[in-house]
């Protein structure tokens, strides 16, 4: 069997007195697509720059494709990070040439790849340009193609869709598609929990450098299943509401208009909650016990533990 | 290697391919044939000037100062009539002279009052009274006539004691290791050696502070995530430093070929222009060999420090009070020079050439001058070459450490953990 794509043990990362990582462990397998989900501050740059040896741990162990992260390895791992730049003075091809190179691909190679991608994204008649005359998306797209041009078995791509407009969102997503139907391992980090849930198989939840939650994406939902009600109003009344968010059985309370995503306090029965409501004459039109969304596992997980934003990195 | 490579031609196209390296490439040889041609070009060579002698002495110091004018006319060509007025009508004359000057009709006239001989002040009036080679050619020419009148007056011949005050030939030169006296003479060896310490200089200001931005600005413009992520911290320093270093002895090559060309024409071309060119002595192979060595020794040394010094600036005002860090031990060798210069074997100079912030200018300058043995050079070259080696690893990893700091600049002590912890 085939080591794992990544695979961190221990890993704790600290600059002077602030734990930015404590003690993680991350498996991501083969061909997946593995969603780092966490608030700002939560570890998620420092972990990637730790298994891209761009910083070095201060404990743990790293491989990545069942090796140590040293330049070899670093060849097959495609990188997007969340703090964008490029050379504003150089021209767009010659960027993506140089990035290329820097992956071992010689500018013969990585030519009629770099021509066929600046196609694909529509930049093809740029590619002579100054990379400052480029919009900020133009120049995030530049940054995918770099991340992906030397075709790596490990795509990283730390917040890929900020800044894009919808359009180029679903663009970038579709390309993702592809590199999943081509079995790269893809690891998101986000904190878009969309986006995770609707691309990934995989998912990790930090919170202060400690993974809260990890595993397949539709496991991880239903061990957190059982718990969760949704359920629509009709007629919608604030007493209504203030019934439910009033019943011992209900510990958090998600509006979204006139359905309700409730989680239920420890040891609540459903079928007492319901016949609580329709007692206290509350209309429903709808009353499931519901698989939670991976918002509703993150807010379980982390959102009770408030973490200042930007406090790590 | 291949990606330090791939770091070094890019920085190297980067920097070569800028308007300002354009503007220096040209600028630096126009200096220097300015500094050769400019004065022939301006000097006013052969224009010509009337003049009128108006004689009150009426002793023929007039004709004494006319002849002394064409004798010695300073590169202008004089052209005079001497008037000698009569009793009491100089006045008038004058006046009319002042009117003709006025009018452009002649340049000036030079006024030798009665009692010149004896302490009257002589004066001239002219329309160009501030060319200072026009004027001193009058001077001159009063001095000198007045002087000979004088001697005649006490009895002596004036030839005679020209002749006996004559200055004695005298030359400077400098002598190599083989006791043979070279060509050039010391002063314009001095001069040479003065050029070759502020070219060292100011090339490595310039290219320094040249590495310091560009590290500041990949740091600031973010791209250096996604360049590290395929290349060590220490690989990205080392082939910012070897590319701009590339570019900046490309700079020099050029420089130094467009100033041997400008020599070995200068002498024609200024001469047809009526000026002088001064000497230019001929460097010793053995002294451009340790000029270029040590000056590129010194580059790397300085730049290393100027990328660690960019790495740690978390804003553009921090990078510029930092630089200070940087231009300290380059200013105290660059005035170490001049001492040096007056006793290129004296302990200052040994303990120059010793220390490698300094060697870097010490060593060139007294090879250029002939006086360094190669058992103070080698040791030398090996200093600098070690300090260099210690800077570039150190400096690696202090760029390591801080190249993704932002906010706030890492302690001392922290960069100090890291530089020995890894």
């Amino acid at each position: 069997m085939s080591s794992p794509a990544i695979e961190i043990r221990g890993l704790r990362k600290e600059y002077g007195d602030t734990v930015a990582v404590d003690g993680l462990d991350l498996l991501v397998p083969r061909g997946s697509t593995y969603a780092l989900l966490g608030p700002n501050g939560s570890g998620k740059t420092t972990t990637i720059r730790t298994l891209l040896r761009i910083q070095e741990p201060d404990a743990g162990t790293v491989l990545v494709l069942g090796e140590p992260p040293g330049p070899a390895v670093r060849d097959r791992i495609g990188y997007l990070p969340e703090e964008r730049g490029l050379y504003p003075r150089m021209k767009v091809r010659e960027v993506l040439t140089f990035l290329a190179e820097l992956k071992g691909i010689a500018p013969r190679a990585s030519r009629p790849r770099i021509d066929g991608w600046l196609e694909r994204v529509g930049l093809a008649e740029r590619a002579n340009d100054l990379v400052q005359g480029l919009s900020k998306g133009m120049q995030q797209k530049l940054q995918f193609i770099a991340a992906v041009v030397h075709e790596p078995e490990i795509v990283i791509l730390d917040e890929p869709f900020s800044g894009l407009d919808p359009i180029n969102q679903q663009a970038l997503r579709e390309i993702v598609g592809e590199l999943r139907r081509a079995e790269r391992t893809i690891l998101f980090s986000t904190h878009i929990i969309e986006h995770a849930e609707r691309l990934c198989d995989h998912v990790t939840i930090l919170s202060r450098g400690r993974a809260v939650v990890a595993g397949e994406v539709g496991r991880v939902k239903r061990e957190h299943g059982g718990r969760h009600v949704g359920l629509t109003l009709d007629p919608w009344t604030p007493p209504a509401v203030a019934a439910v968010r009033a019943a011992p059985e209900v510990a958090r309370v998600h509006e979204d208009g006139h359905a309700l995503e409730l989680t239920l306090a420890d040891g609540a029965d459903p079928r007492a909650l319901l016949t609580r409501l329709v007692t206290a004459g509350v209309g429903l039109v709808r009353f499931e016990v519901v698989e939670p969304s991976l918002q509703q596992v993150f807010i379980d997980r982390v959102g009770s533990k408030p973490i200042e934003e930007g406090a790590l990195v | 290697m291949s990606r330090t490579w791939t770091i070094v031609k890019r920085e190297f196209l980067a920097t070569a391919r800028t308007k300002g390296f354009l503007i220096g490439t040209l600028f630096g040889p126009a200096i220097l044939a300015g500094w050769i041609l400019l004065p022939a070009l301006f000097a006013d060579g052969g224009a010509s000037r009337e003049v009128v002698v108006i004689d009150g002495t009426r002793s023929g110091l007039g004709d004494e100062v006319a002849a002394q004018l064409l004798r010695d006319s300073q590169g202008l060509v004089f052209s005079t009539r001497v008037v000698e007025p009569a009793p009491g009508t100089a006045d008038s004359v004058r006046a009319a002279m002042a009117v003709l000057a006025a009018g452009g009709e002649i340049d000036g006239y030079v006024w030798l009052p009665p009692g010149l001989p004896t302490g009257e002040s002589a004066s001239y009036d002219a329309r160009h009274s501030t060319n200072m080679r026009e004027v001193g050619a009058v001077r001159s020419a009063v001095d000198d006539a007045v002087r000979q009148a004088r001697l005649r007056a006490a009895g002596i011949d004036p030839a005679t004691l020209t002749e006996a005050l004559r200055p004695a030939p005298f030359e400077t030169r400098g002598v190599d290791g083989q006791g043979r006296g070279a060509a050039a003479s010391g002063e314009a060896m001095i001069m040479v050696s003065i050029i070759a310490v502020f070219v060292i200089y100011f090339v490595i200001l310039l290219y320094g502070n040249n590495v310091q931005r560009g590290v500041r600005e990949e740091k600031e413009n973010r791209v250096v995530e996604i360049v590290l992520s395929s290349v060590r911290a220490e690989q990205l320093m080392a082939g910012k430093v070897f590319g701009i270093g590339g570019a900046c002895l490309l700079q020099v090559a050029i420089w130094v070929a467009v100033a041997a060309l400008v020599s070995a024409f200068a002498e024609e071309l200024v001469g047809s222009l009526g000026g002088q060119v001064p000497s230019i002595p001929a460097i010793p192979a053995s002294a451009a060999v340790v000029y270029v060595a040590f000056f590129a020794g010194g580059f790397f040394l300085y730049a290393a420090i100027y990328a660690a010094l960019g790495a740690l600036a978390v804003s553009g005002q921090d990078a510029q009070n930092m630089q200070f860090a940087a231009m300290l031990p380059l200013m105290v060798a660059f005035f170490m020079a001049f001492g040096v210069m007056n006793d290129p074997e004296g302990p200052l100079a040994v303990a120059g050439s010793l220390i490698p912030f300094t060697s870097l200018i010490v060593v060139p300058l007294r090879a250029i001058l002939g006086a360094i043995p190669w058992s103070q050079t080698l040791p030398a070259a090996a200093i600098l070459a070690a300090t260099c080696w210690a800077t570039l690893w150190v400096a690696g990893r202090i760029y390591r450490a801080t190249i993704l700091a932002t906010g706030q600049r890492p302690s001392l002590a922290r960069i100090w953990r890291f530089v020995r912890s890894t």
